[in-house]
């Protein structure tokens, strides 16, 4: 089939990313916003847009009935769901195949498989692929101690429909246990609607490294290399780049080898990524499968010279992929820095009104960004705002580029994260390459550096004047030849 | 207009006064010229040397981004008289984000011990326990379950 309508079933950065593919590709695109959102960018960036409910996302973006709805009634022939709300919802899927439109994303049998994370570890372990050390939650107490004593502290309580670093609590003793798992189960019903949860032994310093794969109906299974993720906060990643400075082309092979069994094992078909965790001593552990199109795609997208929209698209449509595809050869490296509406250090929600904003340009630099000035972020969605990514020959270029970029990166009015990405892009450790899922809780507090004294002026500017910036200090600027400092315009 | 203002910034209070071409910061005098495009401020001179800068203003917050980094002011007034209206309750006991109050765990009244989670918030789908900062007992709890709080509003009141 060709598909001639696509209905955006997302918000943000990744609604945007979508529609500027689809549109590439002359298709008409379909936004969807809830009342939060009617002024949200992502709805400017489509065709069409149709109101689907409250600010609420279970009113809106997690209504599979007004999606399916909207999809009916701006007579769309396909839906992409993006990443986060629906997009690893097998009852989604299904119902966007029972109304008889096309679904960008894999057979819902293959989401429901890799979605329960308990299951996907067993058909893994059936496939051959080595899984993290694990146990189900036990119902009796001592059940519990005898799981934590074979394991072995640390653990993680994980959410078996989780995502996304959302329903995870560490557990370190005995004595925090039963409230890890309280806590976990009521984070995932709320983020998932599913309050189960697992053990998951606590690796020691591990490097998060994923596979993407890409799959047609053909039985074509392909993977297009890794990204290193291991900078993360609150089991969220918040840097990611690729090549993975820790693999070698033997290591890569082998993992490359072990994603496209994990695939397989469940028929996968279109865009996943198979998430390992990777020891230091090389050995690596299937972690968990995503069952749709990840964040920090462009990082694939900036080496390979690829678009993974358009090709899950493709796919969807039915076609096969590339022959070349199986002999892709990256070019450089590349970076993305996620900026999130979060205090830097707390790692707490910010919200308010964008009053001000300009974002980097310039060579090997990209930012997928779902917001512009005036945007309201609100508390109602994840906080990610804008995704910077920069590329270049060397792994060391993409990080001039990083650093430079977000320098330049102007966001004014709701707290970011930007502080916090620049010390990690500047510090000496990462540019050794030497990290972990642990290395951002050991990078140094920031230097406290004093607040310049044009920072002080432009902020007593701002006061004196009312709120705006006139005057005040536009000194002898009327007649600019008689000015008496010395300046004088160039002609 | 004013001529003076009070400003917090993250180095702690500023008095930041109008001058002849320029500024008093504290009293001292800094001779600059403001550069702005389209009605905004875009860069400050100072000595010969141009700083960019951007600047926005709502309500009482200034934000100002300078060389890369980022800087919030609030104009003092206000802030003191909020946190005069703050001062009983614990810092640790005010909304360290905005969000929603999801489930509520003690009742007015009730004694609490240091540690023990008085409250959760959620936002942005991440829950967030607020615990007692000492052992005490709870006098009034000013937001109910469900409540939209901003950061730095009170949630317990504890005697």
């Amino acid at each position: 089939m060709k598909i001639r309508r696509l209905l955006i079933a997302n918000r943000g950065e990744i609604a945007v990313r979508i529609a500027r593919s689809a549109r590439e590709m002359g298709i008409e695109t379909v936004a969807v916003y809830s009342e939060a959102d009617a002024a949200a960018v992502h709805v400017r960036t489509c065709d069409r847009a149709v109101s689907i409910g409250g600010a609420a996302p279970s009113d809106s973006y997690l209504s599979i009935s007004r999606l399916i709805e909207a999809a009916r009634a701006s007579r769309a022939d396909a839906v992409h769901p993006g990443y986060g709300f629906l997009a690893e919802n097998a009852a989604f899927a299904t119902a966007v195949d029972d109304a008889g439109l096309c679904w960008i994303g894999p057979p819902a049998a293959a989401i429901a498989a890799m979605g329960d994370k308990r299951e996907a570890r067993a058909r893994m372990e059936r496939a051959g692929v080595p899984v993290v050390p694990g146990a189900d939650v036990p119902s009796s107490a001592e059940g519990l101690a005898a799981a934590a004593q074979r394991l072995g502290y640390p653990l993680l309580v994980k959410a078996a429909a989780g995502g996304g670093g959302k329903g995870i609590r560490a557990v370190t003793g005995a004595a925090e246990f039963q409230r890890a798992i309280a806590a976990a189960r009521r984070e995932s019903e709320s983020a998932f609607g599913d309050a189960t949860v697992y053990l998951e032994k606590l690796m020691v310093r591990p490097r998060h490294v994923e596979f993407q794969i890409f799959a047609d109906r053909r039985g074509t299974t392909v993977h297009l290399n890794e990204r290193e993720c291991s900078i993360q906060r609150r089991h969220q990643k918040i840097v990611e780049e690729t090549p993975s400075p820790a693999l070698d082309p033997q290591l890569r092979a082998r993992m490359g080898e072990a994603a496209i069994s994990a695939a397989k094992a469940v028929s996968y078909v279109g865009a996943g990524t198979i998430e390992f965790l990777l020891a230091p001593d090389r050995r690596f552990y299937f972690l968990e499968a995503n069952t749709r199109l990840q964040v920090e795609h462009p990082v694939t997208e900036e080496v390979l010279g690829l678009d993974l929209v358009r090709a899950q698209i493709r796919v969807a449509e039915g076609r096969a992929l590339p022959e070349r595809w199986r002999r892709l050869v990256p070019v450089g490296a590349a970076l993305e820095c996620r900026v999130y509406a979060e205090d830097p250090e707390t790692f707490l929600p910010r919200s308010g009104e964008v009053l001000s904003y300009e974002e980097p340009r310039g060579p090997g630099i990209r930012v997928d960004s779902g917001i512009e000035g005036g945007t309201r972020v609100s508390i109602d969605y994840d906080p990610i705002l804008a995704k910077v990514v920069t590329r270049g020959p060397t792994r060391e270029v993409a990080i001039s580029r990083m650093r430079r970029a977000l320098r330049e990166y102007v966001i004014l009015g709701v707290g970011t994260n930007l502080s916090l990405l620049r010390r990690v892009v500047e510090s000496q450790e990462f540019a050794d390459g030497n990290l972990d899922t642990e290395w951002l809780g050991r990078l140094a507090a920031p230097r406290p550096e004093p607040v310049p004294e044009a920072a002080i002026a432009a902020a007593g500017l701002m006061t004196l004047n009312g709120g705006a910036a006139k005057s005040a200090a536009r000194l002898e600027a009327a007649d600019p030849w008689l000015r008496s400092d010395g300046w004088r315009p160039i002609r | 207009m004013r001529r003076e203002a009070r400003l917090e910034g993250p180095d702690g209070e500023i008095v930041v006064g109008r001058a002849d071409g320029g500024i008093t910061i504290d009293g001292r005098r800094l001779a600059l010229d403001a550069v702005e495009a389209g009605g905004e401020l875009r860069g400050l001179r100072v000595e010969g040397r141009m700083i960019p800068v951007r600047a926005a203003r709502s309500g009482d917050l200034i934000h100002v981004f300078c060389d890369g980094r980022t800087f919030q002011f609030r104009l003092v007034s206000s802030g003191a008289r909020r946190r005069a209206a703050a001062a009983k309750f614990d810092a640790d006991l005010l909304a360290p984000m905005p969000g929603r109050v999801r489930r509520l765990l003690v009742r007015e009244g009730q004694s609490v011990a240091r540690g023990e989670t008085l409250l959760i918030l959620e936002a942005m789908k991440m829950e967030h326990e607020i615990r007692s900062p000492r052992a005490g007992r709870i006098v009034r709890l000013p937001v109910g379950e469900g409540a939209l709080v901003d950061a730095g509003m009170p949630l317990v009141e504890l005697a």
